[in-house]
């Protein structure tokens, strides 16, 4: 149950209550660098709450969460996206009436620096600047040969899951050290997902820790180095999939024993 | 109708075959009633010129014409823009010597609303703040011209050092009213925005010893350049160009200048930052978009369009009265951004321009105006939600195209 490497995330007694429902309780965790985390559990198991606590959305009324030696619960979105986290949302939540380079552009939106003046006379170090985020965001596209031919394609107009992809590449955008992916594979059929999978290990591959949530625990088989079982709101048990799959709670809660 | 020659041609032909319709519309006979055989005349002229607006814009639309255009346009803006400020230009001179004086002043007028228009848009269309009370801060930068020149004295030049004065006060308003509303969106938004227009009207009618009430402030001061005052007639070799031609050409750089600025804000970060709060204000926070941030700097710069509209009015009409800046302005202003398409700053222009002339061809009707208004809206609605010309999203082009 040792992790590979030392945290780039950590979670300790994490809890967050709405009214008196205990979406989240007591829950610590460790994401290792550079490695693929897994959370599976049911629905309602607070898998989403927990990603809206990483990032800001939510504040957790106790305990701590630390990204990259660093405090981060407390702090608003913006800011937390800015140090390093970035995330998909299990509803996709692109801007919609944008093309799909503008999603990558925004995606960027943190590292970019020119304010109002150097737009408006756009300056040689704003052309610059808009013209190398342009390309990068170009050569991002090519991460998925699905995309191809789509950058000023309004996102409305893409396919579910081409729409999916432009929202993984649009956290990718923000060169996150940590990728949060809320059920990436969500309505997607099984070659499609599967694909998806291999490209999320490709994601890893680039540097980037990924949290992965999944409540189909054979998505995950394949893809997770460490996985984390969660049930209403805590946490049932951590390992390889091997041990999570096979341990009698996680049978018992998850896959339905009853 | 299709080729790069066939579109260049419609640079030309688009903005000319508009000055021309704008003429036309203008110099029909006025319907005063229907008894004289003038007002058939009028009549028969409108329909006449309606027609031909309708079977232009099914041209257009129908059979692909305003894609073709719209590429056109972006593949050479300058052509485009040589092309329109031409038009522009030629317009004040045509009517001068038609002796239709009025009209340059309702153009001059029109290019106001531009502004106004402009302003609006990068607040609803861009950022998706629904503000109401936008004739709030118009009214202020036309107080603060109207004030200054007639309290402190009417300083040769001080009038221009108003413009950037009107736009920061009003930028101010702007950020003390996008503040305490950060938190509210759509709706509340409205209705908070309306209040504060209506809490501005009142004051500009009540404060009495700054604004001098309902009397309003006569003597606002003109643009002087030089001992040349902008209000006096001009001799340019044979031609003869009178106040409101003057102040047309002012206000037209100055609604060029504020058309160019919103396309290029639009296309920087700011604009992209604005556009994703609007689509997913969640998904734009995940993003490192401080939206508290944003939505205060489309406050401010909203609000100083409207400011230097304000300062142009004034000095324009020579004359503020709080009846100008009334919740029916801020409905004109708003039915401008949403007839020409919400993020749609080419359409937010041909609006303002519509809406300005239009109702002067309607007079007869004065007192069905807003009842006509309303149907017209209510049908756009239901024809076009999309407004006259969409918004498209585009790719910045900087010289070389990247992929």
């Amino acid at each position: 149950m040792s992790a590979p490497a030392e945290p780039v995330l950590s979670l300790r007694d994490v809890t967050k209550h709405f009214g008196g429902v205990r979406a989240v309780n007591r829950m610590s965790l460790d994401v290792p660098s550079g490695a693929i985390t897994g959370i599976i559990g049911p629905n309602g198991s607070g898998k989403t709450t927990l990603f809206n606590l990483i990032s800001g959305i939510y504040e957790p009324q106790a305990g701590e969460i630390v990204f990259r030696g660093r405090p981060i619960h407390g702090e608003p979105p913006h800011r937390v996206s800015m140090l390093g986290v970035a995330r998909t949302f299990q509803n996709i939540r692109l801007f919609n009436e944008m093309l799909v380079i503008e999603n990558l552009l925004v995606g960027m939106h943190a590292q970019l620096l020119s304010g109002l003046w150097a737009a408006g006379l756009r300056t040689r170090r704003f052309i610059a600047e808009e013209q190398s985020a342009l390309q990068s965001a170009i050569e991002l596209l090519e991460f998925f040969p699905e995309l191809a031919g789509t950058h000023d394609t309004v996102v409305k107009n893409l396919s579910y899951a081409n729409r999916r992809r432009v929202e993984i590449l649009r956290a990718l955008a923000a060169r996150p050290a940590l990728l949060l992916l809320d059920e990436p594979a969500a309505g997607m059929n099984t070659t499609e997902a599967a694909k998806l999978l291999r490209d999320i290990r490709r994601i890893r591959d680039r540097g980037v820790t990924v949290l992965l949530i999944e409540h189909n625990m054979s998505v995950i088989s394949g893809v997770a180095d460490h996985v984390v079982a969660m049930d209403q709101g805590e946490k049932v048990v951590e390992g390889s999939f091997d041990e999570v799959s096979r341990h009698p709670k996680v049978l018992a809660s998850y896959l339905g024993s009853d | 109708m299709n080729g790069p020659r066939a579109a260049t041609w419609l640079l030309w032909a688009g903005p000319a075959f508009v000055l021309a319709w704008v003429l036309g519309f203008l110099l029909t006979p006025e319907v005063r009633g229907l008894a004289e055989p003038q007002d058939f005349a009028g009549l028969a002229g409108l329909a006449a010129l309606a027609a031909i607006a309708w079977c232009a814009w099914r041209a257009l639309d129908r059979r692909g014409l305003l894609t073709v255009f719209d590429e056109a346009r972006h593949r050479a803006p300058a052509q485009f823009g040589l092309s329109v400020l031409l038009c522009a230009a030629v317009f004040p001179l045509i009517l001068a010597q038609l002796g239709k004086y009025y009209w340059i002043h309702v153009g001059a007028l029109s290019l106001i609303y531009v502004i106004l228009a402009v302003g609006l848009n990068l607040v609803v269309g861009f950022a998706g703040l629904l503000v109401i009370g936008f004739a709030a801060f118009y009214g202020i930068g036309a107080y603060a011209a109207a004030i200054v020149t007639t309290e402190v004295g009417d300083l040769p030049h001080m009038i221009w050092l108003l413009i950037p004065a009107a736009a920061v006060l009003s930028a101010a308003f702007g950020v003390l009213l996008g503040v305490p509303t950060l938190r509210l969106r759509g709706d509340y938004l409205a209705i908070v925005t309306l209040g504060f227009g209506e809490i501005t009207r009142i004051v500009f009618t009540n404060w009495d010893t700054l604004t001098r009430g309902p009397r309003g402030i006569s003597g606002v001061g003109s643009f002087q350049i030089g001992g040349w005052n902008l209000m006096h007639p001009l001799d340019v070799g044979p031609l003869r160009l009178d106040g409101d031609t003057q102040y047309y050409y002012l206000i037209l750089a100055a609604a060029l200048l504020g058309v160019f600025l919103a396309h290029r804000l639009n296309h920087s970060r700011i604009g992209r930052a604005w556009v994703a709060m609007r689509e997913d204000e969640l998904a734009a926070r995940s993003f490192g978009i401080d939206v508290a941030r944003c939505k205060i700097l489309a406050f401010a710069i909203g609000a100083a369009y409207a400011g230097v509209a304000g300062v142009f009015f004034g000095s324009l009409q020579g004359f503020v009265d709080p009846t100008s800046f009334s919740f029916l302005e801020s409905v004109l202003i708003l039915s401008m951004v949403v007839l020409g398409g919400m993020g749609s700053l080419s359409g937010s222009v041909v609006a303002a321009v519509l809406l300005v002339i239009l109702p002067e061809k309607l007079q007869m009707l004065r007192d069905y105006r807003m009842l006509i208004f309303g149907l017209l809206m209510i049908l756009l609605m239901i024809v076009r939600p999309q407004g006259l010309i969409p918004s498209r999203r585009r790719m910045l082009e900087l010289g070389s195209r990247p992929g």
